[in-house]
């Protein structure tokens, strides 16, 4: 354990740094060809719009650390906002309503835990069954239609803005935090790196690895209800199914900001940067009224970059070590 | 050594397996006699309750359905029993089947044209593997990022409309009928049979399960792991690419973000077949049952008259169904 610590923290260092790197490539590039780029009203955009997929990533991160993966998270993530709105209209309090908004996406996070951690089967089989029960649960409940919300307080909540500061940003940045303190300050945390470090030694100091996975999946499933609620309260129309594109981004984003698939490896603040990246890109082709199709090819591209140079630049650290 | 009795036992099919006492029910029956059984229950029910469920026509609109799901699924199966997964089978069959449709409509010569759109798969083959056999890097991710570059590339070449192509010898070549049986399921039957035959009965076959099985033990058996895991992926790019000409003849168009919602399906029949995603058991019969048993469900819904929608649902519920239990029993096992 405490001999592989120090080669991950040199790789964490490499990889963030050319993360960074990029990063600022891409605000030079784009403040060059577009000055507007790096003004206010643009940057808080920037922000805004990367908030859910921030808080989708946290979930991701941490199903990343103990070493399984969940693709069920962008359809899970319209089922409490639409089932919600569905309540509301049909006179429902609106705290109840959110409270069993809440409950349908918790237990399908459950669901997830079960299946993975109590039967075993792979997760990326197993949430690909739940997210086919997410996308067909969300349509047949709406009939396919979006729905109205109809609840001031709710939509402001979520969507509304203090200051100049709009409050999914806000949202984010306690989410970050509290993800942040759950994986680092928590002995919590520290069993999910144990487990996803190498889950037989996580068994033998007497860890149950089972319980700890279904709970990795329902902490996940909170964060997705935040980040489909930050998503879909921007505007009064519930869409179903309306974030299904964000599974891949939110795994591309915890991937990048230096979790591994492998387990045992997290970095909440590499996921905002991660975000931060993606958004960056996103936003500034955006803005050079460039093909949105580009965006796909650059990440591809960075993630591919990134992660090579990354795994090269240990290899030789090994080498030399051993000469 | 556990490995390789394991593996031997494994190739010699099912009756050694069951004699070596690898499959835990009384009846000795396999997963994939189980997975029959459940097929033809199944089906029975249909095509009792489904009206017009049960005719000639029908069955082959089920082989039209399942062709493409198989052949990628039979693609991705190398590299699922290598340890590995392959992504990638979402965007190439959709940037090969966008790059031969555009070279037709500029009225390139089609024989050229399926070259040209080879060598691309085989390209994206060669840096999947390529990257994944020098760095060691989980080829989950590797993938993804190809399957990015592929996506983006598809928007770029048909410029974000359909490319309509007009061919009639090259539909009928892949997508026509042979008296009423259709010729894209013949297709499929090749497939089928050329990856069963380099899976199960060549050596070549043999050493990916091995590997998939045990690397270290593979590395010590002297077997050159980096040609194994690179000629593998590039053999799942080759599947890919016929999936992607079966789409283009089948639809004579090609559209960005086509053939891309194949791909979970694709890994699902895999799975439901038998082949574990851990590596080292893979099970080529059994994938093309589990892409039939989950065309034939689909199929019987649709023709009981049920939303659309309601498919993700019951697709979901049976892939965890006949997981779960499998998993359960494994589980047992131990």
């Amino acid at each position: 354990m405490i001999t592989k610590t120090v080669g991950v923290r040199s790789k964490k260092q490499y990889q963030n740094g050319i993360l960074y790197l990029s990063i600022a490539l891409f605000v030079v590039l784009f403040t060059v060809l577009k000055p507007s780029f790096l003004s206010f009203s643009n940057l808080n955009a920037v922000l805004q719009s990367m908030a859910s997929l921030t808080v989708l990533g946290i979930g991701a991160t941490f199903i990343l650390t103990v070493g399984e993966i969940d693709i069920s998270n962008g359809a899970m993530m319209s089922i409490a906002p639409c089932t919600i709105a569905l309540l509301i209209v049909n006179g429902w309090p609106s705290f109840l309503s959110v409270l069993i908004g809440l409950m349908i996406v918790l237990s399908l996070g459950l669901l997830n835990g079960i299946l993975t951690a109590r039967i075993g089967i792979p997760s990326f089989i197993s949430t690909l069954g739940v997210q086919g029960i997410a996308m067909g649960l969300t349509r047949t409940i709406t009939a396919n239609r979006p729905v109205l919300l109809d609840n001031d307080k709710l939509l402001w909540i979520f969507g509304g803005k203090m200051g100049p500061v709009s409050n999914d940003v806000i949202w984010m940045f306690i989410l970050l935090v509290v993800g942040w303190f759950i994986l680092r300050k928590t002995r919590f945390g520290r069993s999910l790196h144990c487990i996803g470090d190498n889950s037989e030694a996580a068994t033998q100091y007497g860890i149950n690895v089972r319980r700890y996975k279904i709970g990795t999946f329902l902490i996940t499933s909170g964060f997705i209800f935040f980040a489909g609620m930050m998503e879909s309260l921007r505007s009064s129309y519930m869409r179903p199914g309306f974030g299904e594109s964000l599974t891949l981004y939110s795994i591309v984003v915890a991937l990048i900001g230096g979790s591994s698939v492998r387990g045992g490896q997290s970095n909440i603040f590499g996921t905002f940067v991660g975000a931060l990246f993606v958004t960056i890109v996103r936003n500034g082709l955006f803005l050079m009224a460039m093909s949105s199709y580009m965006q796909n090819i650059l990440i591809g591209l960075v993630i591919i970059f990134v992660l090579t140079i990354n795994a090269v630049l240990e290899n030789r650290e090994r080498e030399l070590k051993r000469i | 050594m556990e490995e390789i009795i394991d593996h031997t036992i494994q190739t010699k099919g099912v009756k050694a397996r069951a004699a070596a006492g690898q499959i835990p029910n009384k009846l000795n029956l396999t997963h994939q006699g189980i997975l029959g059984i459940v097929t033809v229950a199944v089906f029975v029910l249909f095509a009792v309750t489904a009206n017009g469920f049960l005719s000639m026509s029908n069955f082959f609109t089920i082989l039209r359905s399942m062709s493409i799901v198989t052949v990628l699924a039979v693609g991705v199966t190398f590299v699922i029993t290598l340890g590995e997964i392959d992504l990638s089978i979402q965007s190439i069959p959709g940037l090969c089947a966008a790059i031969f449709c555009v070279m037709v409509e500029r009225d390139l010569p089609v024989y050229i044209a399926i070259v040209a759109v080879f060598i691309v798969a085989m390209l994206f083959g060669l840096v999947n593997g390529l990257i994944i056999q020098k760095t060691s890097l989980p080829s989950i991710i590797i993938t993804l990022a190809t399957t990015m570059i592929a996506t983006g590339l598809t928007d770029i070449v048909t410029e974000h409309r359909a490319v309509v192509i007009s061919n009639p010898a090259f539909v009928r070549f892949f997508a026509g009928t042979i008296g009423r049986f259709p010729t894209i399921a013949l297709w499929m039957l090749v497939m089928v049979a050329i990856s069963y035959f380099v899976l199960h009965r060549m050596k070549f076959g043999r050493n990916i399960a091995f590997v998939g099985a045990n690397k270290e033990a593979a590395r010590y058996a002297g077997m050159h792991i980096g040609s194994i895991v690179l000629a593998s992926f590039m053999l799942t790019a080759g599947f890919s690419f016929m999936a992607g000409m079966l789409g283009a003849a089948q639809a004579s168009n090609a559209t960005p973000g086509m053939l891309q919602q194949y791909m979970l399906t694709a890994i699902a029949a895999t799975v439901i077949g038998g082949t574990l995603m851990s590596g080292g058991k893979s099970n080529i019969l059994g994938a093309v049952l589990g892409a039939f048993f989950l065309a034939m469900i689909e199929n019987g819904f649709l023709i009981s008259g049920i939303d659309q929608w309601v498919l993700y649902a019951i697709n979901g519920l049976v892939i965890i169904g006949t997981l779960s239990w499998r998993y359960l029993s494994l589980q047992r096992q131990e």
